[in-house]
């Protein structure tokens, strides 16, 4: 994703202009074009904080959960701290956070190596369909591979079509089933 | 008379031909030396992966019937560990008799004990008779799995 050009500008910019007059929508247009929409996608770290719990918070409501304060600061702890197996990503247009996923790293008793369980993933509402995610998990392969792991696994709601359009793109659905009892 | 306890390095042996068994199951092979760290990791108190033997004592031979490995892992929506139960086997010979039930509940309480907030684990969705067990001792989630070999 490259920084947007003049020939580019959304055709709302030139339409608007033609309802407010030119010197407004002019200058809403060079704020869009100075923008730098380049996506970037580095680890979390601690100024995160506030844009990642908008996020968190968004992702939440999507599972239609809502997580005690006190676990949210234990998970933002282990995502920043260094010597924790949670890893946290964000992807950022700009300064703005539009993205993030958490992995663990754990071992396992099938290989010599570690494997990689992506345990969240989420995109900004006003930002999907753009290969957000997409971009997301191939950052998170290759993570996995410096980190010599064997695999990227992660789980998704069966009846999840939209994520699942990606995902069948992206690598295997198992035929696992999965089994929980809480404690 | 069934007894669970930690796997220790003097039952390499016997959880050996167990973990054999089970790979066959899954028609896997795996190599040597993944058995061998593998086997590490059980008997590693510093691994998160821990370790169970279910014991059968028959005219006082102590005998291994089944095994149950777990890994602990951090989680995002819980302050508490998770606890991945990822292998079970239990001797064809003695299958039918609690003995999976068993080395389950073993579990339960261990991942208590480690104050975890749940037990997890995966099956393969034709293996029926695993699941007329699972389903009367946890519940299936609508989860299904995906994975990339790296």
């Amino acid at each position: 994703m490259n920084n947007k050009n003049l020939a580019e500008v959304p055709k709302i910019f030139t339409e608007l202009g033609k309802i407010m007059g030119d010197d407004l929508v002019n200058f809403k247009r060079d704020e869009f074009i100075d923008r730098d929409l380049t996506m970037r996608i580095k680890q979390l770290t601690v100024t995160d904080k506030n844009q990642w719990h908008t996020l968190w918070q968004g992702y939440q409501d999507f599972y239609q959960t809502d997580l005690p304060q006190e676990v949210t600061d234990s998970t933002w702890q282990k995502i920043t701290a260094d010597n924790s197996p949670i890893y946290g990503f964000g992807a950022w247009q700009g300064d703005e956070l539009i993205a993030i996923a958490h992995i663990t790293l754990h071992e396992h008793t099938w290989t010599t190596k570690p494997c990689c369980y992506l345990i969240d993933l989420f995109v900004a509402p006003n930002s999907r369909n753009q290969g957000i995610a997409r971009a997301m998990i191939e950052h998170l392969y290759q993570f996995a591979k410096e980190r010599d792991c064997d695999r990227v696994y992660w789980l998704t709601k069966e009846d999840n079509t939209t994520a699942r359009a990606l995902y069948d793109k992206l690598a295997n659905k198992t035929d696992f089933v999965q089994y929980r009892h809480n404690i | 008379m069934l007894t669970i306890k930690p796997l220790q390095s003097n039952d390499k042996s016997q959880w050996l031909a167990l973990w054999q068994n089970y790979l066959i199951f899954y028609q896997t092979d795996l190599p040597q030396a993944i058995s061998d760290n593998t086997w590490q990791k059980i008997t590693d108190d510093n691994s998160p992966i821990f370790g169970f033997g279910a014991w059968q004592n028959k005219d006082n031979v102590e005998e291994m019937v089944g095994f149950v490995h777990v890994v602990l892992h951090p989680n995002t929506w819980n302050d508490t560990d998770c606890c991945y139960l990822e292998d079970l086997f239990v001797s064809e010979r003695v299958r039918g008799q609690g003995v999976g039930r068993a080395l389950i509940e073993h579990i339960y309480n261990f991942a208590n004990a480690k104050h975890c907030n749940r037990v997890y684990w995966v099956t393969t969705k034709d293996n029926y008779t695993a699941q007329a067990l699972y389903d009367k001792v946890a519940k299936k989630t609508d989860f299904i799995q995906y994975r990339k070999t790296l």
